[in-house]
């Protein structure tokens, strides 16, 4: 189930919340476990049994890591555990690659192909991993005591909000909420306004966006000019972030209505002056998480230059991998790899010399030059795609979609608004403000209208009448 | 912050959803229906084979929404308000025009750049497809005329060729213009000797010479007025290349009044909120003349949306005594027998009818009789025992073509029908795509020398039937060969084609 769907949206949300709070305070955890349970069941039917079992093995596996005296069988049970968290992510996520590029090179050598069933992605898969990974590790590190009860285990792992295009919630990070939170009428309100930005960015402006993107880059890419390349590659770049970041603000925002503060995943991210930047601000729960859990114990910055360089390299390499299981978007991890290792180098310093907004400039240009690597799966394709980029054959562009352009406009706006000091006051009045009650009154009623366009949105593209039946 | 307002809020939040939810399962509210065609969706059964491959949950997504609570207010809201910023309509094949004109997509595609794309880029090869086409159409002309039957193609205009003035803007069409059906057919009718009556090209004559729009500002076919007008003009064709007195309609004074219905057909399929500005349309009574000595033919149509304003507004009851509507060859309207033209002997109803009309619009003339002409003309030419022998062949090559069976097997199984019904259904495809191929008298130039005797045998057995002198005289053999009436009428009816077949 994803959230910008109606079965969510018009049954699943209002039912669960009804539910979650006529339910009394101490038994809410286990209106919300029968409620993620569902939420992935009905999306992923195949594969909830597997999650349900791995994720209680790994509490028991954790538990015995915790009861367990000598050092050496604490690391045991803690390796096991993440043996089979990312087992499971290899099997499921990288089965099908793997098998591919083995394949590939067996028929370089005139091997005939092994076959296989392919393997079905199940959805989350790559979030929950990694929470159950700091679980085990935050919990073996002594950050916290493990959880007493697995139904609060479970919750934490599959809490349907954040468990399907996260943010990724460290244990650390939310232990205290799952067993103690509070909740409250205002909490839960703002958490609402949260919800609708998030399903307004992902519905009134990616899904525009997107449409538009997907018939050029669905056409002849080498037919394209130069501008149009510009233009797709930057609703590209606004589509990807008002999708995920939507998603963040709709997990972000029902987390806040049941009393959970899940921590932020963007912060204007393409207003960042470097790459190194640009990564502290996108997707901000992976960078904290690579950064912790493998940046870090790789050894990180405390070791020679090459050895940190590579460092960054493999994390990049690996994150680019983590995105998803193909070759492009291992080539992306690596661009973005080469660019952090050459702000260590240089880059860095040319930044500083040349002031703020070229370099915002810049580093924009990088990222959605990343994102047509991200995009375009084909290699060959993206090639021909980057180079009409720069093959600088410009002609008279004409889109005569005055919504895209007009969608496009106010992306591009709200991406760069909090450049200037109207903008973060903007934005702080957004997400920060403690409401009046009448500013409470004016944006419910405007959350309202942006939920109802959203729902109306959603539907309307599916709605595509004939006139008559043809045939 | 007073709390009894935040708590007003969540309620009211929870009660929005709530009311769409009663919407949806007691229609409380009257909502004005939306309107076009969609496939309708049925609420899912729920079956675990579904569920695991997702296939419940795909339909019970496409069953809410199709069916969720206060779905017209919201449907219309937001194509108004993409109407109202962007000028802009999700309804599938609308394009939007300078000055709030309309057009079907088809017709903006083909004024820009001809709709022989979607099927090659060569245009010797659709030339040649065009040429291939109109000579089966004149070889079933001249076989019918042998029957009492005419036939013959009425060209209806398209909005782009009348109207191209309000045409949107063509800057994404980047192929060269290409051939275009509608200007070759008629050069070819005309060299050939197919019959046709080129609306299109009238249109476009009078548009400056009459006072009434000839089309619709927010239609897709010819406005109500210019169909009566052209319905006139028809008859009067009809009468000329059928040699026949037939009924005339007289088109009374015209009067403006409301767009309605189908003059509005594509502003209707936006489903908004309001209605477009638009000056008033123009309409005019009709009615048929009082010639008692007019016949009343029977006539038969295969054709495309177009003749529907015929049927609206002209009273065809009282001109033909029966009329059928073959809609793109498919569907059958106003026949009580049949509903589909799978169901039909093609044959019989053919050799019944007085006039058969191939009716096609410039934008879909490329499609011209959508299969019917050489189904007709093998169907003519071949009895079904020959037709059979030449399917037999086919299904035979199939059988001993491994990956040809392989690919077909797979069909059967995506489209979950039976292998046999695939094989067969391919065959005949293979066949009357390409009846030349297979026969070798439909490769000549003119009229095929061939004929389909059973036609014939069939003709003379209700000749002697009708005849008690033949009649008498078949009995005395029958009874002299000791074989039933039927049987003798037979063996009598092939003799005399024998000796009479025509060459």
């Amino acid at each position: 189930m994803v959230f910008s769907s109606n079965i969510f949206l018009l049954y699943f949300l209002p039912a669960f919340l009804v539910l979650y709070f006529v339910t009394p305070n101490r038994f809410r955890n286990y209106t919300l476990l029968l409620a993620s349970l569902v939420f992935y069941a009905y999306g992923a039917p195949d594969f909830i049994i597997q999650l349900t079992a791995s994720t209680i093995l790994n509490f028991f596996l954790v538990k015995f890591m915790c009861k367990a005296e000598k050092q050496s069988i604490r690391k045991l049970f803690c390796g096991i555990s993440i043996f089979v968290s990312l087992g499971l992510l290899a099997y499921y996520k990288y089965g099908n690659f793997t098998m591919e590029n083995i394949n590939a090179i067996r028929g370089m050598f005139g091997s005939e192909p092994i076959e296989w069933i392919k393997i079905l992605l199940p959805i989350g898969i790559s979030f929950f991993t990694f929470q159950s990974i700091t679980y085990t590790i935050d919990t073996y590190r002594g950050v916290n005591e493990p959880m007493r009860k697995l139904s609060d285990y479970i919750v934490y792992i599959m809490m349907f909000p954040q468990l399907i295009a996260g943010p990724i919630v460290r244990y650390n990070e939310i232990a205290g909420q799952i067993t103690n939170r509070t909740h409250s009428w205002s909490e839960c309100l703002q958490g609402f306004y949260r919800f609708v930005i998030g399903l307004s960015k992902k519905i009134l402006v990616a899904d525009v966006l997107g449409r538009w993107v997907d018939v050029q880059l669905g056409g002849d890419i080498a037919l394209l000019d130069t501008g149009t390349s510009w233009i797709v590659i930057a609703a590209y770049t606004m589509q990807l972030y008002f999708d995920f970041s939507g998603y963040s603000d709709m997990a972000i925002g029902l987390g806040r209505m049941m009393g959970f503060s899940f921590p932020e995943n963007f912060d204007n991210p393409y207003n960042s002056a470097s790459i190194s930047e640009f990564w502290r601000r996108w997707h901000i729960t992976l960078g904290a998480f690579m950064k912790n859990y493998l940046y870090i114990p790789l050894g990180g910055n405390r070791c020679s230059k090459p050895r940190m360089y590579f460092n960054l390299w493999i994390v990049f390499l690996l994150s680019g991998l983590w995105h998803g299981a193909s070759w492009n978007f291992v080539i992306w991890g690596a661009y973005h790899g080469f660019f952090l290792v050459m702000e260590r180098l240089f880059l860095g310093n040319v930044y500083k010399r040349i002031g703020k907004v070229p370099s915002v400039i810049i580093t924009f240009i990088l990222v959605m030059v990343g994102w047509a690597i991200f995009r375009i799966e084909d290699i060959g394709q993206c090639w021909t795609f980057i180079s009409r980029l720069f093959s600088f054959d410009f002609a008279a562009v004409s889109i005569h979609d005055a919504q895209f352009v007009t969608t496009l406009v106010v992306a591009l706006a709200f991406s760069f608004v909090v450049l200037f000091g109207f903008g973060k006051k903007m934005q702080k009045f957004v997400f920060n403000t403690e409401y009046s009650t009448w500013q409470h009154i004016v944006v419910w009623l405007v959350a309202m209208f942006l939920l109802l366009m959203s729902i109306a949105a959603l539907n309307v593209s599916s709605f595509s009448p004939f006139i008559y039946f043809r045939f | 912050m007073e709390k009894w307002v935040l708590r007003i809020l969540c309620i009211l939040t929870i009660l929005v959803f709530g009311l769409i939810f009663l919407q949806e399962k007691t229609h409380f509210v009257h909502m004005k229906k939306l309107d076009g065609v969609v496939e309708e969706v049925a609420f899912p059964k729920f079956t675990m084979k579904d569920y695991i491959d997702r296939e419940y949950q795909n339909n019970l997504e496409n069953y809410s929404k199709q069916n969720f609570g206060f779905r017209e207010w919201a449907i219309r809201c937001y194509n108004q308000y993409l109407w109202d910023f962007y000028d802009k309509t999700n309804a599938w094949g609308v394009s939007v025009g300078q000055d709030n004109w309309l057009y079907e997509t088809w017709f903006v595609d083909d004024y820009y750049q001809s709709r022989m794309y979607k099927y090659t880029d060569d245009p010797e090869v659709i030339k040649k497809n065009f040429k291939t086409e109109a000579s089966r159409l004149f070889k079933i002309q001249k076989i019918l005329e042998e029957f009492g039957v005419t036939m013959f193609v009425m060209l209806e205009p398209g909005k782009d060729r009348v109207y191209p003035e309000h045409l949107p803007n063509g800057d994404k069409y980047t192929k060269p213009m290409g051939v275009k059906a509608a200007d070759y057919y008629p050069d070819l009718f005309d060299s050939l000797g197919v019959n046709y009556v080129d609306f299109s090209k009238y249109f476009v004559e009078q548009k400056s010479k009459v006072d009434y729009p000839l089309f619709p500002q927010t239609g897709t076919h010819w406005s109500n007025i210019a169909a009566v007008h052209s319905a006139d003009t028809l008859f009067r064709y009809m009468e000329h290349i059928g040699k026949k007195n037939i009924h005339n309609i007289e088109v009374g004074p015209a009067y403006c009044d409301k767009t309605h219905k189908p003059d509005d057909d594509l502003e209707k399929m936006m489903n908004l909120v309001r209605e477009i500005p638009k000056s008033p349309s123009m309409y005019a009574p009709v009615s048929v003349d009082n010639d008692t000595a007019a016949e009343k033919p029977k006539l038969i149509v295969i054709g495309d949306s177009f003749f529907w304003n015929f049927v609206n507004e002209v009273p065809l009851d009282s001109i033909f005594s029966d009329y059928q509507y073959w809609y793109y060859n498919s569907t059958i309207y106003f026949s009580p027998n049949y509903t589909s033209t799978s169901e039909i002997d093609l044959i019989t109803e053919l050799l019944g009818a007085d006039y058969v009309m191939l009716s096609y619009c410039t934008a879909m003339i490329y499609d011209l009789g959508n299969g019917f002409i050489s189904k007709a003309l093998v169907r003519l030419c071949y009895s079904d025992s020959e037709i059979n022998s030449v399917l037999n062949g086919i299904l035979a090559i199939m059988k001993n073509d491994e990956k040809w069976m392989a690919s077909l097997s797979e069909k059967a199984s995506s489209q979950g029908r039976e292998l046999e019904d695939v094989m067969l259904g391919d065959a005949k495809y293979l066949l009357y795509n390409n009846p030349e191929a297979y026969f070798e008298e439909l490769k000549e130039e003119g009229v095929p020398s061939v004929r389909n005797k059973d036609i014939y045998i069939k003709e003379i057995k209700s000749k002697i039937y009708g005849s008690p002198e033949w009649l008498n005289d078949v009995k005395r053999k029958a009874e002299e060969w000791s074989v039933s009436l039927d049987s003798a009428v037979t063996r009598n009816a092939i003799w005399y084609y024998n000796q009479h077949k025509p060459e």
